[in-house]
């Protein structure tokens, strides 16, 4: 349970992170969400077998991690942290993944290959939301959500989201001190009392949220009242323009 | 200057679970004036103030703020006249360091570059928060988060300062430099509180709550001397 804890601490100080002085952030944030959203939807549309394809456009990836202040070892603690999910999948899949797949002269199991393109697919999708959240601020997150005309209801959603996560995750670490503290560690936590504090928990969580909705709307939050600077300028055009171009044409040959 | 005046007329509220927290409530506050609203746990006290900026709406009763009333439609309005400090202090804390936190607010009402950063500058100084800067909120103590509430909601430089429980969790010196915070601001305050002194070092006027109902309306003195009333109120400290 330590090193769990340890875990959730260091990605809440994850969110400290400086959001300024690298080029991605001084892109306009509309044409970064569009472009990162784009790339996301041809990454997780790639045949489960295509190695290479999925190979390739993780360069696309590589090349934003390089234009960003994400630093790699930053990056790779946090795969490792969220790995423990991933790692099933991939240890079960070539006993689920049956076909045999043939590889110039090797045949090999299809598990492996479809396992190992959810691997690559998985650090590209983590890598891409660190890169959002390390180059945008809240306001730059709401203000590029309005522009691309998302429904207003689902933009309050996303950034509440994107704000709530970490409460939720000190939440987490609070509860998990609490239930420690009344001995619930010593081997004697049962199965129904789990199911009660997840889902107390849960409960908790959306209440929460409503709270911090209604605390950013008292200090001003406003979708319609954004003051980011906000116009297009020919470097957010060439970013679009580019990196839509790049994906597409690793995607679709 | 008389326009930041608070008229409550007969607001009544029921929680969706059939609760009724509120019931009948009257109230006019002039500009400039300080009310402590008193009551025991679960009296109403948060309720009641939760209406101050429509973050509940009811629609028994109504509320004009300074000739505005609070509807749906004048939100916008009452949220930059009315700066609210809620009881808890995690969910208002909700950016990754204590400076952004109190950047959000003057941000979203359009300050940004050299005096943005001044006008955070000062209200974490005000709050004697300023060596907390750029840690987590997350990593403060129970203190630390309530004083850094406080600037968040001052650096909006609102026009009606309303604050719900602002003592819960200050030691002492902490309550001291609340109320010398407090002092410095020279508009209308309303503030929630069980703590007797800390309410009559900061108001003069007293609104005592029962089971969603005003008990009492009248000077701080009147109430703190009247021992008859603490103890309907159950907020006597005589254990
Ligand atoms: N969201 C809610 N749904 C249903 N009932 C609620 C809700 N919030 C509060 N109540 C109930 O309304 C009543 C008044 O609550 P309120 O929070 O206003 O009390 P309070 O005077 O602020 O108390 P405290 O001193 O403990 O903060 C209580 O009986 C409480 O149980
Ligand atoms: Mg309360």
């Amino acid at each position: 349970m330590k090193s769990a804890e340890k875990n959730l601490h260091y990605l809440i100080n994850f969110d400290t992170l400086s959001k300024q002085g690298c080029v991605l952030g001084k892109i306009n944030p509309a044409s970064k969400i569009f472009v990162f959203l784009t790339f996301l939807i041809a990454l997780v549309s790639i045949n489960k077998y295509d190695i290479l394809k999925t190979l390739l456009l993780s360069s696309f990836t590589f090349a934003m991690i390089n234009m960003s202040r994400l630093k790699y070892s930053t990056f790779i603690k946090i795969c490792v942290v969220l790995s423990p999910f991933i790692l099933l999948f991939v240890v079960f899949n070539p006993i689920l993944d049956k076909n045999i797949f043939a590889f110039y002269n090797y045949s090999i199991n299809a598990g492996y290959i479809s396992a190992l393109t959810t691997l690559i697919k998985f650090i590209n999708t983590t890598a891409i939301s660190l890169l959002i959240i390390t180059s945008t601020t809240v306001h730059e997150i709401a203000y590029g959500l309005y522009k691309l005309k998302i429904p207003g209801f689902m933009a309050i959603q996303i950034i509440l989201m994107y704000r709530f996560i970490f409460l939720f995750l000190s939440d987490i670490i609070n509860t998990t001190e609490s239930i420690k503290s009344r001995g619930g560690y010593r081997g004697n936590i049962k199965w129904k009392d789990m199911k009660q504090i997840v889902s107390s928990f849960f409960a908790r969580a959306i209440y929460r949220g409503e709270d911090v909705y209604y605390s950013m709307l008292s200090r001003g939050f406003n979708l319609q009242n954004l003051n980011a600077d906000t116009r297009f300028k020919l470097k957010d055009f060439l970013f679009l323009f580019l990196s839509i171009c790049y994906i597409l044409l690793l995607r679709l040959f | 200057m008389s326009h930041h005046y608070v008229n409550i007329k007969d607001l009544t509220f029921t929680y969706s679970d059939g609760n009724i927290a509120l019931e009948n409530i009257n109230m006019y506050i002039t500009h400039g004036e300080s009310v402590a609203i008193l009551g025991s746990n679960g009296a109403g006290k948060s309720t009641l103030l939760k209406h101050l900026n429509g973050t509940l709406l009811s629609d028994k009763g109504e509320i004009n703020i300074g000739g505005i009333p609070v509807t749906k439609k004048t939100l916008k309005k009452i949220r930059e006249t009315v700066g609210i400090v809620f009881q808890n202090t995690d969910n208002q804390l909700f950016m990754p360091t204590v400076y952004e936190n109190v950047a959000f607010g003057p941000k979203n009402l359009g300050v940004d570059g050299e005096q943005l950063k001044s006008i955070v500058e000062l209200a974490l100084k005000d709050t004697g928060t300023i060596h907390l800067l750029q840690k987590h909120p997350f990593r403060l103590s129970g203190g630390e988060k309530r004083k850094v509430c406080i600037a968040s909601v001052i650096a909006c430089s609102p026009e009606i300062l309303v604050f719900d429980e602002p003592t819960a969790e200050v030691d002492p010196k902490g309550i001291k430099d609340i109320v010398n915070i407090l002092k410095k601001f020279h508009h209308t305050k309303i503030i929630s509180t069980h703590n007797l002194k800390f309410a009559s070092a900061v108001c003069k006027r007293g609104v005592v709550l029962k089971h969603g109902k005003i008990i009492f309306d009248g000077q701080m003195e009147d109430i703190i001397n009247n021992t008859e009333l603490l103890r309907e109120a159950e907020i006597l400290d005589d254990y």
